[in-house]
């Protein structure tokens, strides 16, 4: 069996079910939504087998399984696809997520049904493909094209400020986006230029030589917009504003893997690409990151909305991940990765919490809520629970990447050759108040919704209604599960994580980075031969 | 062997014929006495359209794709190349779509729903400004360039007019007429400064005729600085076809009064005859822009910097002036001004890229025309109080009345924004490519403002999707009574949008290849500037005659390649 061929499945399926289910009557809410399950729960067993197939022959360090047709070969680009010891985690997090938060949307969406399971699929189709993606066409369309259905989830099926919400990350994103591209263009040409070669595939475009100076306006096209979308500090202000008025589901995927393509188009193409300019920026950016730890940490705390407040923990763990990949070593890329893991399984199970109060009671204000743990304790567990996960207790999956990144930036030596890039100790400690800061607004979040007194708002719910004010039923059971069993396992034994990626992160920091930077300290080597290398 | 080049007139005007043909036979049909004759018009013109895709296919496809020699009629005055086959090509198979969003001309604005008798004069001024735009692609001198425009531009004037029984779209005509008629005449003005000085008409001959002068021949060896003012005119005259910067002004009213599926032919039509014909006229000056060649050169830098204003203030104008509007028409109409700033620049781009930037004009032309008719098509299924659906707030609850309706209008919106897998994307990513890999000045500022404005525009694209899917509130109007035709227009038009977007490579990649070959190919018959913009050193009578030793080079290894071939 050609195992290649898994790979535009794993796309195709749920393209194909979105199609299928517009079909589909109007009235069949149902159907409709145990349809959307079974496709995308399909798709996740596609990737699923992809798994068990590359795991007993161990991960190499390169593309594992590659799939390749062409699309527009008179410009050098080609539908081509691929999945390393990096992409494939975060793939496995995309169709794992999208189940659960469509399953968690049973309940919750009356409202237009086919259309909203058909864009949640096409959501999973697109956010895969930018983590399939080898060719750097296919990796904006993607990218970009997530936006589409996410700006209509949030848009239709989102709280009563959501058009303001839904148009602020369309813009927002949009406007980041399109300067990514016309980098992205550059490089392409810059290559052509060197080579006589016109491509799109993003290994062949490593090996682009770049003066200094290019390599800077790349960075400033390339930041602005992935650090919209991941979002660093200053640019994060469309997040706490769309998680507030996204149904949950939305904000699950939202902080689950689409904060992700963020971080993600970081690694994959800035780190690589443009090492020197990251390099020297990489202070810069550290900076950014420590503020946005800092200071949405304490924006966090003053919060009344439990959504919010989550949403601004969000902006603040991603401030993590931006420091790791930026410590330029081992630890730091790795730590990273695990913490994109870890957060989206842990943070997407806090929005589906959330959102279960939220169906029994109407209200997300701490003003209104208390003492629930009396009422609803499985559920009082699983919060308390999934926060001690985001803050990073031992022995959930929170504290190993919080820790391998604090580490990695403690011992940050810099990139090789660029002068003052080096982290060091002083931006370990910083970021580690952060951990702190996180332990307070989290707890002091439980503490409020959880404990102490037990306060109700009056709701009236018909009879025939779902969400009573009662613990858990079987399907929020179903949805909490499988993300608690992971978060343990990531937790006490994430080993299985770092031996399947260490080869790959390896290959990636030595092979591209480290020799990009001697490469361009050696630019009399001629792309040509680099290129006729491998 | 000589004639392989050259065929008769006839042969190279076949479509345009067939199409003329078609318009006359409307006109005849229109005045007969029997009302129910009329409902054949839009078969007619239907049928004519077809036929004259047909022959282009036969008559050009057949005969010379193989070979990609121009072909020129006897005299001179028409050329067939690649470019203008698949200009054509474009051209008509949009105006078949165009033609099913106006096959029901006066639908949406009758207040009692009876089926009101179709004219005859709109089908028919139709197929003569489609015939317009295909005989612009094959004009070889400034006559038949001026007559072409003339023929896309005068009936449109009539269309606006007669689109819809209100005050709003008399007042658009007379607007559109008085502005067309002052283009027009500074169109002349220019093309008789260029005859007057170089005293010749022509653009560009056939390899066997080398004794012909052409402007750009002239240009070269007598310069003269009247080509700027002639120049400058002409750049000004055209801005008005195609809607951009200084002659922007009257685009919002017309395209307001104008019945929907004349907005959505006048989205098109001259803007296209309007790019050709700049393309023509800037060929004519040699690409690329900007090159140092000569003394005289800086009439291409002129021109280059005039049009790199013109796009950069075209781009941003029209996206300004599309965020306050609040009328759906308005907005669109802003938004074709923005497309247009898009446009310009695939055509200061030039030629000697590797995206070429005609194929990025032609994908992005037909790319921006099957979205616009889309949306247009769209808003004329829709009346409300027997008249057309134009505010955006009318649109509000679109979604839950017609779901289909707002899912074509989505998609079309989405392509007109640039969202990846659809049409959109890819005609942007042609055009910035042919862009970042020219020799433009300042090309990284100016991509910039591109896509800022790209960004930009999203604002007001987005809310019209949000007064059709994020809006509360009732669709208080209806559907057109008679709808069948538009809903295929409709369909067609997103199916066309969604094709180019995921297999782009169905129109652009024969069109960019055939264009390359072309070009190698005729690269002996033009002086050597047109390829890299390297300076031009030596004597240019040399050059000149060197050309010709090439062309005629060239033509006889053809000749005996054929020969051997048989």
């Amino acid at each position: 069996m050609n195992y290649s061929a898994l790979l535009p499945f794993m796309l195709l399926v749920p393209v194909a079910g979105a199609i299928g289910i517009s079909f589909f009557g109007s009235n069949e809410r149902c159907k409709t939504a145990k349809t959307a399950l079974g496709v995308s729960t399909l798709a996740f067993v596609i990737s699923l087998l992809m798994l068990f197939h590359i795991m007993p022959n161990g991960i190499s360090a390169t593309a594992e399984l590659e799939y390749k047709l062409n699309f527009l070969p008179m410009i050098g680009s080609s539908f081509h696809l691929g999945v390393d010891g990096i992409s494939l985690w975060l793939i496995l997090l995309t169709n794992f997520l999208t189940p659960i938060a469509i399953l968690g949307s049973f309940s919750g969406i009356s409202n237009k049904p086919k259309t909203y399971y058909s864009l949640m699929l096409l959501l999973q189709a697109g956010m895969t493909g930018v983590f399939l993606s080898m060719d750097l066409l296919f990796f904006y369309m993607f990218f970009e094209f997530t936006l589409v259905p996410m700006f209509l989830l949030v848009g239709i099926w989102g709280g009563p400020n959501r058009s303001k919400a839904a148009y602020k990350l369309f813009i927002y994103t949009m406007a980041g986006g399109v300067l990514t591209f016309g980098g992205l263009l550059f490089v392409v040409w810059k290559y052509y230029t060197q080579t006589d070669i016109i491509t799109f595939d993003i290994i062949s475009l490593y090996a682009t030589s770049l003066t200094p100076e290019e390599q800077f306006w790349i960075f400033v096209a390339l930041f602005a917009g992935f650090a919209v979308k991941v979002p660093v500090f200053p640019f994060h202000t469309w997040l706490p504003l769309a998680h507030t008025e996204a149904p949950t589901a939305g904000s699950v995927i939202l902080a689950g893997v689409l904060l992700k393509l963020g971080t993600y188009g970081f690694m994959k193409l800035m780190l690589p690409m443009i090492p020197q300019a990251c390099a020297e920026m990489a202070h810069f950016v550290a900076i950014l990151a420590l503020i946005g730890i800092i200071y949405t940490a304490l924006a966090a705390w003053v919060q009344t909305d439990v959504k919010k407040l989550v949403a601004y923990s969000s902006v603040s763990h991603l401030g993590f991940c931006m420091l790791g990949l930026f410590a330029f070593n081992h630890e730091g890329l790795s730590g990273s990765l695990l913490y994109m893991v870890n957060h989206g399984l842990s943070t997407g199970a806090l929005f589906l919490v959330i959102g279960m109060f939220y169906e029994r009671y109407h209200t997300r204000e701490f003003s209104k809520i208390g003492g629930l743990s009396k009422k609803m304790p499985i559920m009082a567990f699983f919060m308390l629970y999934f926060s001690f996960s985001s803050i990073g207790l031992p022995g959930l999956n929170g504290f190993v990447s919080e820790f391998v990144i604090l580490y990695s930036t403690f011992t940050s030596t810099g990139l090789a050759g660029v002068e003052g890039s080096a982290l060091g100790p002083t931006f370990a400690i910083i970021a580690a108040t952060g951990v702190i800061l996180s332990a307070i607004y989290m707890l002091w979040m439980c503490q409020r919704v959880l404990f102490g007194p037990l306060k109700e708002p009056e709701v009236h719910h018909n009879e025939d209604e779902e969400q009573l004010p009662t613990d858990l039923n079987k399907r929020e059971w179903g949805l909490l599960v499988p993300l608690a069993a992971l978060v343990l396992i990531l937790g006490v034994y994430p080993k299985i994580y770092f031996k399947s990626t260490d080869p790959a992160i390896d290959h990636l920091l030595q092979n591209k980075i480290v020799a990009k930077i001697e490469q361009d300290n050696n630019s009399q080597t001629p792309v040509v031969a680099i290129h006729t290398e491998k | 062997m000589e004639q392989q080049s050259y065929i008769v007139l006839l042969q190279v005007l076949i479509p345009v014929i067939i199409l003329m043909t078609g318009a006359s036979l409307c006109l005849l049909v229109g005045v007969a006495k029997n009302g129910a004759f009329r409902h054949l018009l839009p078969w007619i013109s239907l049928i004519s359209i077809g036929t004259a895709i047909g022959m282009l296919l036969y008559c050009d496809c057949v005969k010379w794709t193989d070979s990609h020699i121009n072909m020129y009629s006897e005299d001179n005055s028409l050329h067939v190349t690649t470019r203008s086959f698949y200009a054509s090509l474009i051209t008509l198979v949009i105006g078949a779509f165009l033609l099913f969003i106006g096959w029901y001309p006066d639908d949406n604005h009758d207040p009692k729903g009876d089926p009101v008798p179709i004219s005859a004069e709109f089908f028919s001024m139709f197929l003569f400004s489609l015939s317009g735009v295909v005989l612009v692609t094959m004009a070889n001198n400034l006559v038949v360039l001026f007559l072409a425009l003339e023929l896309v531009s005068v009936p449109t004037y009539v269309m606006v007019t007669l689109s819809r029984p209100v005050g709003q779209a008399r007042e658009a005509g007379l607007k559109y007429f008085f502005l067309g008629a002052m283009a027009a005449g500074l169109l002349v003005y220019g093309f008789s400064l260029i005859y007057g000085i170089s005293g010749t008409i022509f653009f560009d001959s056939p390899i066997s005729r080398p004794d012909t002068m052409i402007i750009q021949q002239q240009i070269l060896s007598n310069p003269n600085p009247y080509y700027f003012l002639a120049l400058v005119i002409i750049i000004a005259g055209l801005c008005f076809k195609v809607a951009a910067l200084p002659l922007h002004f009257y685009v919002a009213d017309v395209y307001q009064g104008a019945s929907n599926a004349v907005t959505a032919m006048l989205a098109f039509l001259p803007k296209f005859a309007g790019f050709y014909s700049l393309y023509i006229i800037l060929k004519a000056i040699g690409y690329p822009l900007w090159q140092q060649a000569v003394d005289f050169t800086s009439l291409t830098s002129l021109s280059g910097d005039i049009l790199w204003w013109l796009a950069a203030g075209t781009m941003t104008v029209g996206n300004i002036l599309a965020l306050r509007q609040s009328n759906v028409k308005r907005i669109l109409a802003y938004s074709s001004v923005a497309h247009t700033g898009y446009m310009m620049l695939a055509l200061i781009a030039g030629t000697s890229s590797f995206t070429d930037g005609t194929v990025a004009i032609f994908f992005y032309v037909a790319v921006y025309a099957v979205s616009t008719l889309g949306a247009f098509g769209v808003l004329s299924l829709l009346q409300k109080n027997g008249d057309e659906v134009q505010e955006l707030s009318d649109l509000y609850g679109l979604s839950k009345k017609y779901p289909g309706l707002a899912a074509a209008m989505a998609i079309c919106v989405f392509s007109l924004i640039g969202m990846p897998f659809t049409g959109g994307f890819i005609g942007k990513l042609y055009v910035f490519s042919s862009l970042v890999q020219s020799s433009v000045p300042l090309k990284i500022t100016l991509l910039v403002v591109a896509l800022i404005n790209a960004a930009v525009a999203a604002y007001y694209y987005l809310k019209i999707l949000g007064a059709c899917y994020l809006q509360e509130g009732q669709f208080e109007g209806s559907n057109v009574s008679r709808q069948n035709p538009q809903l295929l227009g409709v369909g067609l038009a997103c199916v066309a949008t969604l094709v180019l977007g995921l297999m782009p490579g169905l129109l652009a990649d024969p069109m960019q290849q055939d264009i390359q070959v072309h070009d190698q190919k005729q690269q002996g018959g033009k002086p050597a500037f047109v390829q890299g913009g390297d300076p031009v050193e030596y004597d240019l009578e040399v050059q000149i005659r060197q050309s010709y030793l090439r062309k005629t080079a060239a033509n006889i290894t053809q000749l005996t390649q054929a020969h051997s071939l048989k």
